[in-house]
């Protein structure tokens, strides 16, 4: 958690760099570690043999979303991330899939490397699937 | 005659709702048969085992999908952004019926055949997701710069993490919109 934060805290306060390429650091940069605390193995078995440092990693795990938050937040006041989106349905996103991507199991059944699946999870949440400038893709949201 | 394939897919659509509700090992036999209002006998007639029952589930969500691309116009590239979100919709939609203590008790009940299922149909969904995205390559729809395996694998956790009936009843601040999701997947945070 230490290492986490040491590598957390500076990304998310130097205001000063772009949110993108903070969070594309960020991504990968912690994955290592917060794959080894957040893996699903691992959480199952704290909140069973210890369920105190569960709790503990918990508030932890949320006060750290809190400073996230205030990121992304930020990062949106500047414009660097799109208004469309509600800012508590893009952190719920993020966190959902951030945690999918700490599966390691998922990636290794398609063989496809666990640092590679981080780093695509950067982009399409940072830059979507789409082409920018793909003709069909304006006139056609909404459409779920 | 009774309409035997009325019949099969009562049994069916019976089945996946106990199945989603108790898991696998805890639904018996004669549930199915109150619930879906005919006999065991006619079960057997149709399902040898509950296993074949599940077989069966996940093979008809494989050709739900299936018949949702085949209605997909996916050679023209400005029906694309359609054809991909009806897509992942589909995906979810069929997704939705394989639940937690389902799929933990198939991997329990029978762990080859439950991880074999499973891995099947990660696999299946790939690849037509994988079609579908090189499709749009073609198109210039797609970014050429993803690394298009990862993006297969990130999209389908998104799908499971985000759209699933279950998780999205687990996450801690409130569900996205299914159409928000597949909007962040779709286009990204960043301002355009």
């Amino acid at each position: 958690m230490n290492e986490i934060e040491d590598i957390t805290t500076p990304l998310f306060t130097n205001d000063t760099e772009p949110f993108a390429v903070r969070f594309e650091r960020l991504v990968v940069q912690i994955s290592p570690q917060f794959a080894n605390l957040r893996s699903l193995s691992s959480m199952k078995e704290m909140r069973d043999v210890s369920p105190n440092t569960y709790e503990e990693f918990e508030v932890w795990r949320r006060i750290r979303c809190a400073v996230l938050v205030g990121m992304v937040t930020r990062a949106r006041d500047r414009g660097e991330i799109s208004t469309v989106f509600d800012l508590n349905e893009m952190i719920e996103i993020y966190g959902a899939l951030h945690n999918a991507c700490m599966d390691y199991s998922i990636a290794e059944d398609q063989g496809v490397p666990a640092k590679d699946v981080y780093v695509a999870f950067s982009d399409v949440f940072l830059n979507g699937i789409l082409e920018q400038g793909y003709s069909g893709a304006s006139k056609q949201r909404h459409t779920v | 005659m009774k309409d035997v394939s009325a019949q099969e897919a009562r049994i069916l659509r019976a089945s996946e709702g106990l199945f989603f509700r108790f898991g696998f090992q805890r639904v018996t036999t004669e549930q199915i048969a109150n619930e879906a209002g005919v006999s065991k006998r006619t079960i057997y007639a149709f399902f040898p085992s509950k296993m074949s029952i599940v077989i069966r589930s996940f093979v008809s969500a494989g050709r739900e999908i299936n018949a949702s691309i085949a209605a997909m116009h996916l050679d023209d590239p400005a029906q694309f952004e359609r054809c991909l979100r009806s897509f992942l919709v589909a995906v979810a939609n069929g997704s939705g019926r394989f639940s937690a203590p389902l799929v933990f008790d198939l991997t329990t009940a029978d762990p080859r055949l439950g991880a074999r299922l499973l891995k099947a149909r990660t696999n299946f969904l790939s690849k037509r997701l994988r079609m579908i995205l090189d499709k749009g390559l073609q198109h210039g729809a797609i970014r050429k710069s993803m690394n298009m395996d990862a993006t297969v694998v990130v999209t389908l956790m998104a799908l499971d993490c985000l759209l699933h009936p279950e998780s999205r009843q687990a996450l801690k601040l409130m569900a996205p919109l299914p159409e928000t999701v597949v909007d962040v997947l779709l286009r990204g945070v960043r301002p355009k």
